[in-house]
């Protein structure tokens, strides 16, 4: 996948299912994600820069899986954990975002 | 075979193929216990120049459940460190490795073990043991049981471990099994479909001269025992503990495309598990193999419609006509076989001093009775050969598990639940006709004997003088 800059990643909208593979601070988007099942991600913020404690680690890598682009339903994979949480907004941005 | 490639998936993926579970009381050591989990199947030992090592994303498992539940309460946890120390050679070695820190030794393996709860939380027992080189031939390992003896590796709290190549000892005739329920000793009998007879014969041991990759720990009773405390009465509840083997991924990988390792990440997920043999091998039907492997012993309620009514105690009277009339004629579910793999045995079934049982919950684990000393004299056939040390009350290297199975497919232990019931007179014959593994085992840890170098092998023992 090539590379997307933050604003090319919230660009585009789609429908269907899709897997996004997003590595290194500067192509990720500014997920407060708190646990599985909450969207803190709102439309507004997704330019807010990241704040220190945000960042990943480095040579940490975080891969956002949209499981169902209908719900909403998106997995992230990041060190040991899997954070899944439900925004419609999101996902479709993803999935433009491989158009 | 016991669980090598016995599922789709799993069997495209032998590093995290767990094959065989051994536990049992160590017989030099009768106050700790000998937990063997195999990997990577079916190993030519002239496979090089890559030769065998465990898998650096996999994280392997051995689970003990000490209160019946189906669930893990104590875990060993072991992952691994590949590293090449002579960037500029295409060899394995560039010379003989006559010690493990030999510098003519490439491609090395080490690992972490720690032992956890179920919550995965506890110690890490030691990092960076080194594992053994694989048995490459007289020049590149010149001296084999010194370099694994030397990977033989001491523990806090008087454990060992050991994780390496061992020569495969699990003995099992699977070109005959896998033809249609061929048991060669017995094949005059097959039906063969209306096809030429075929001629009884002794059976063949499939996995001659094969390695495997052993993760072997030895520890006090106590460490696995419930409470802590080495039981004493072997019928008494919580005697005995329940032991399986798993592997898992990470569950999100991403392909650099640059010949390096990727990303992994997420938690890990199970791929592969191991308790009983031969359970997902011969039980669970090849469309649930897979999603076995996923699940958990737990949720074996699932799965017991295959050990209750099984399919191969079903064909046996297809394949061998009239051979077995009064196990055609048995319609109950099959009580005996979902005590002896999924609850154990309870006390005064076999008698009044033994037992397995961990409790009511139906999990397929290899339960390992701590209060049972092991036998001055094993016999292969474990508890139905009368010996109450060997299968099913854990598993030794030796045990016959492919015989003992067999014949209780075929009705030998439904006596133990039903005494109106008699076992068919050909049940006494029913064998794949391999009693051993034909191989010199350790009588210490890790017990498995030294695996087959690349060198001694001659390959391509296919016989044409047999019917093709």
């Amino acid at each position: 996948m090539e590379p997307v800059s933050r604003r090319q990643f919230f660009k585009h909208a789609g429908s269907a299912a899709a897997i996004a593979v997003v590595a290194g601070a500067a192509t990720v988007s500014p997920l407060g994600i708190a646990g599985a099942g909450a969207s803190k991600l709102a439309v507004h913020d997704h330019e807010a820069p990241l704040a220190p404690h945000e960042d990943l680690t480095t040579g940490e890598s975080l891969v956002a899986h949209v499981k169902n682009s209908r719900t909403g339903e998106i997995s992230l994979f990041i060190g040991q954990r899997e954070v899944t949480f439900h925004d419609r907004k999101v996902a479709a941005r993803l999935i433009r975002a491989t158009r | 075979m016991s669980s090598h490639r016995e599922a789709p998936e799993i069997a495209k993926d032998p590093v995290a193929d767990s094959t065989d579970l051994y536990a049992f009381v160590s017989p030099d050591n009768p106050d700790t216990v000998t937990i063997i989990a195999n990997y990577i199947p079916l190993q030519a030992p002239d496979g090089g120049p890559n030769f065998y090592e465990f898998g650096d994303d996999v994280l392997y498992e051995i689970n003990i459940d000490n209160n019946g539940d189906g669930v893990a309460d104590i875990r060993y946890q072991f992952t691994f460190t590949s590293v090449n120390t002579i960037p500029s050679t295409f060899l394995y070695n560039d010379g003989p490795i006559t010690s493990l820190t030999s510098a003519s030794w490439n491609r090395r393996q080490t690992y972490t073990v720690a032992r956890v709860d179920n919550a995965r939380k506890g110690p890490v027992l030691a990092r960076n043991v080194p594992c053994p080189p694989c048995n490459i031939g007289p020049l590149s390992t010149p001296n084999y049981p010194a370099l694994a003896s030397a990977a033989v590796t001491p523990l806090p709290g008087g454990r060992t471990v050991f994780a390496g190549q061992r020569a495969e000892a699990f003995f099992v005739d699977l070109g005959a099994i896998f033809e249609l329920g061929v048991l060669r000793p017995i094949a005059n009998l097959h039906a063969t479909f209306g096809l030429p007879a075929l001629a009884a014969m002794p059976g063949v041991n499939s996995t001659a001269a094969v390695n495997v990759h052993s993760i072997a720990i030895q520890v006090p009773i106590t460490d696995i025992a419930y409470n802590g405390t080495a039981p004493t009465n072997p019928a008494a509840p919580k005697s005995s503990v329940g032991i399986w083997t798993t592997a898992s991924r990470r569950k999100a990988r991403v392909l650099n495309g640059n010949g390096d390792q990727g990303v992994e990440t997420g938690p890990y997920v199970q791929v592969s598990r191991l308790g009983n043999p031969l359970f997902n091998e011969v039980l669970v039907p090849l469309s649930q193999k897979d999603k076995w492997n996923s699940s958990y012993p737990e949720d074996d309620k699932n799965f017991v419609a295959g050990v209750a009514h099984p399919e191969l105690s079903s064909l046996l009277n297809v394949l061998y006509p009239g051979a077995f009339p009064n196990l055609a004629a048995y319609t109950a579910a099959r009580a005996d076989l979902e005590a002896i793999l999924l609850t154990g045995i309870p006390a005064g079934v076999v008698a009044a001093t033994f037992s397995t049982f961990t409790g009511t919950t139906q999990a397929d684990m290899l339960r390992l009775n701590l209060a049972i000393p092991p036998s001055s004299s094993p016999n292969p056939l474990g508890v139905i050969g009368g010996d109450v040390a060997g299968f099913p009350n854990g598993r030794r290297v030796t045990d016959d598990v492919v015989t003992i199975e067999l014949r209780a497919l075929a009705g030998a232990t439904i006596p133990l639940v039903d005494k109106t019931f008699t076992p068919d007179a050909a049940i006494a014959d029913v064998s794949d006709g391999v009693n051993g593994a034909g191989l010199a085992l350790l009588s210490n840890f890790p017990y498995l004997g030294t695996p087959y170098s690349g060198y001694s092998v001659t390959p391509g023992t296919a016989t044409t003088s047999l019917p093709a």
